[in-house]
């Protein structure tokens, strides 16, 4: 019976760890959008040229102090200007979200089974800058026309052109709108694209009457070939970072950046166990270096789905949030699916950190037919349970495998975020204590890897933290050398065999 | 002076350098620009290429050198055209091949191979696309494609169609984000810094048997080129304006290579 068990046990283990797509562990943590400071989000629909754009507002100031200034490429109606629920940002984040996931490990000397779920919760950070706004006057001598003028919901919103920055700014700063010194060279251009100004401040009758406390987001729609989204306007007055999260909705598959890479954050690796408790700052570091290392100008791709209501597959693998619902299609502006047609619907989230200095230009993008799932998920798997003992001749191998493994878990913490608590390195061996004998190639190894003074004992003092070179270590970024020396080989040949004489 | 065949071969045919430069490029991308995914559609387009051209060769259509041009259709298609299913970059190999054949008047090309496949294929299928940003910014693959860019272009005596596609680009782009629009240079700087706008110039539109023979008309064929990428990139808000720019300029070449009384260019020395 015993001998059974550890048959079962091998082939359970065997079939989790082979078909690593196939997800079967689970989710723990997530990593939300309300980790990164300075953060925005915006909802992107897009299909042939209409264009919906959701901007959700973290304001956290006195609302009377709110106001926000958009170039927009044609003059809106009321019926394009819609205000919507919050709750669709936080859906689509939970969703979305990096994900941390979990797998336990069997004692096969006796075999047991725990499953386990947890989450983490982290604080929401965050703050926007503040725009007075008072009465607005007449436009007089501004060379600057009120294209329109609605309130929607708790909102008052103008519509302006212009002819000329320094005229926009006066009656913009007149009106009391406070524009940053540095925004003026910014309207210029965009005045002179032919582009209008979606100009927005709370209306607090409106919203005492709604009964509202915080500001809702924004949406609005129209039908024009531009796909962008304008940055240039929010950076004139801010010397740091930025960090933005898009999530977007098309017909076909992934949307992507034009004009600056689009690039996968690392993914699908497997991590040291003791992550599971501060997921949220692993994850900010893992963006840190990321963003360090692609040159600090491109747009991160976290998520990538096919979100279709009536298509069969998994939505998520695994999902640390429900999927979007028809009611959120509908709120975020998606018009073309209809059940029982072919249409479908593409979900993409991207993850950018902006400054003046690596973005001079506004975010462009463009819709892709690329249909290719994406997430950000990486890998906690807890040893077999200590309580059965390790004695058996499996239990001993098991030791050192697991000894192997988190070492190579330890390295890819250190690879992904840069550096590491020198004081977690007992992590590697912390099993090695039942052991009945030690490997001695294990100890010359990491010493040299790492130039550690010591091995880990009991009492000695670390250093806070070492600092390591990015070496990625997955499987793709090893299959790259494999590739290349395809590639190499094939073009090598060809040319070496190539004989000129037969032309 | 010491002999090397290897080298002498190379000089005898500049598709060898551009062979060797998109390789290197490739290689890049692979590298760095995590493209190890799609690698395996690459050895798709290569190969068929490859096997397209043999069976022209076979059939009598095209000498067996001309397995180099293919070669190149084939880095090509790896190097700008990006597909949801495998089978769609055997499409593109055949689309490009067989238009060499099927679609020439006077022996001229209408269309450089590749490029008539990304644009059909990208037009037609609902898998296919073409990503400009994907080089970035990055100054050393610029410095790269430029080195090697004009290592190929002096021997085949075509640098002046990238000198006057990239310098009447450059200036649009300048007066119209600069001059006009009043953007800092760092937005002209950025827009003319990216690798596939360098790629392109030197690699794509230099095309000797899709580029008038004429050097006057080449010139202004290259400038014209550069004025319609720009209308279609910065007035119909097209990203992947410098395909469809070419796909419409170069089925001329073949008319102003006839009125100009033109020999047909040759690869081999």
């Amino acid at each position: 019976m015993k001998n059974f068990q550890m048959v079962l046990g091998m082939v359970l283990s065997i079939s989790c760890f082979h078909h690593s797509w196939a997800f079967c562990g689970f989710y723990v943590a997530k990593a939300d959008a309300t980790l990164f400071n300075n953060k925005s989000e915006v909802i992107l629909v897009r299909n042939g040229t209409y264009t919906v754009i959701t901007m959700g507002s973290d304001f956290q100031g006195n609302v009377k102090d709110f106001a926000m200034v958009v170039p927009v490429p044609v003059v809106l109606k009321q019926s394009d200007i819609a205000v919507v629920d919050r709750g669709i940002f936080d859906r689509l984040d939970a969703y979305s979200a990096p994900r941390l996931t979990e797998y336990y490990e069997e004692n096969l000397c006796q075999q047991r089974w725990i499953e386990k779920e947890d989450m983490l919760a982290y604080p929401n950070v965050s703050e926007a800058s503040s725009r007075m706004a008072n009465e607005l006057t007449e436009e007089d001598n501004y060379h600057v026309t009120i294209e329109a003028q609605y309130t929607v919901g708790e909102y008052d919103i103008l519509l302006l052109s212009a002819t000329e920055s320094e005229g926009l700014k006066h009656w913009l700063t007149d009106n009391g709108y406070k524009i940053p010194a540095k925004a003026e060279r910014v309207l210029q251009p965009y005045i002179k694209s032919n582009m209008k100004f979606f100009v927005v401040k709370v209306n607090l009758n409106e919203m005492k009457k709604g009964g509202f406390t915080t500001l809702r987001p924004i949406q609005i729609r129209f039908d024009h070939p531009k796909f962008m989204l304008p940055l240039r306007l929010g950076m004139a007055n801010s010397n740091g970072t930025q960090d933005m999260i898009v999530y977007a909705f098309s017909p076909n598959g992934r949307v992507e950046c034009t004009n600056y890479r689009t690039v996968k954050i690392p993914t699908d690796r497997k991590i040291p166990l003791f992550i599971q408790h501060d997921f949220g700052s692993f994850y900010k570091s893992v963006f840190d270096r990321a963003y360090e290392r692609e040159g600090k100008n491109c747009v991160f791709l976290e998520y990538a789905w096919n979100v279709t209501p009536s298509w069969g597959g998994m939505k998520c693998d695994p999902c640390v949030g429900d999927p979007p619902v028809n009611q959120d299609f509908v709120q975020a502006g998606v018009n073309w699916y209809q059940r029982n047609t072919a249409s479908s619907i593409f979900f993409t989230r991207l993850h950018v950190r902006y400054d003046q200095a690596h973005f001079p230009m506004d975010l462009q993008f463009q819709s892709t037919p690329n249909t290719e799932h994406f997430q950000a998920r990486y890998i906690i798997t807890h040893p077999a349970p200590v309580y059965d003992g390790f004695d058996c001749e499996w239990g001993q191998s098991y030791l050192v495998e697991l000894h192997d493994r988190r070492r190579l878990e330890w390295e890819e913490w250190l690879a992904l975020t840069g550096s590491g608590n020198a004081a977690r390195y007992s992590y590697i061996s912390e099993f090695d204590q039942y052991l009945h004998q030690i490997p001695p190639h294990w100890r010359n190894e990491i010493e040299e890897q790492y130039e550690l003074p010591t091995l880990p004992k009991k009492g000695s003092i670390w250093p806070d933290s070492i600092s390591v070179e990015w070496s990625g270590s997955s499987e793709g970024d090893q299959s790259r050398w494999g590739w290349l020396l395809g590639l190499l080989t094939f073009v090598s040949a060809f040319i070496f065999f190539s004989n000129r004489k037969l032309k | 002076m010491i002999k090397m065949p290897i080298l002498s071969k190379i000089q005898s045919d500049a598709r060898y350098i551009q062979i060797i430069g998109q390789t290197t490029f490739l290689c890049w991308g692979i590298l760095f620009l995590g493209w190890q995914e799609v690698a395996g559609t690459m050895f798709i387009a290569l190969a068929s290429c490859l096997v397209m051209q043999g069976i022209a060769i076979f059939l009598g259509w095209a000498p067996l050198h001309s397995l180099r041009s293919a070669l190149i259709t084939g880095l090509g298609l790896s190097l700008l055209l990006r597909v949801n299913d495998p089978l769609l970059m055997m499409a593109a190999a055949t689309l490009a091949i067989s238009q060499k054949f099927l679609l020439r008047w006077k022996g001229y090309h209408f269309w450089n191979p590749a490029n008539f496949a990304i644009a059909v294929l990208v037009y037609c299928s609902q898998d296919a696309w073409v990503s400009p940003a994907q080089w970035g910014q990055e100054i050393s693959i610029m410095v790269l494609i430029f080195f090697l860019g004009v290592i190929i272009l002096k021997q085949i005596h075509r640098w002046d169609t990238a000198l006057f596609y990239m310098t009447t680009l450059a200036l649009l782009v300048v007066i119209r984000f600069q001059w006009y629009l009043g953007w800092d240079f760092s937005v002209s700087f950025h827009q003319l810094t990216t690798g596939s706008f360098w790629l392109y110039s030197l690699f794509m539109i230099t095309d000797p048997m899709s580029t008038p023979q004429h050097k006057v008309a080449r010139r202004i064929w290259a400038m014209a080129l550069a004025g319609l990428t720009f209308y279609l990139q910065f007035f119909m808000f097209i990203p992947t304006a410098a395909v469809w720019a070419l796909f419409v300029m170069t089925p001329w070449v073949p008319l102003i290579n006839v009125l100009n009384k033109e020999k047909m260019f040759s690869w081999i020395k």
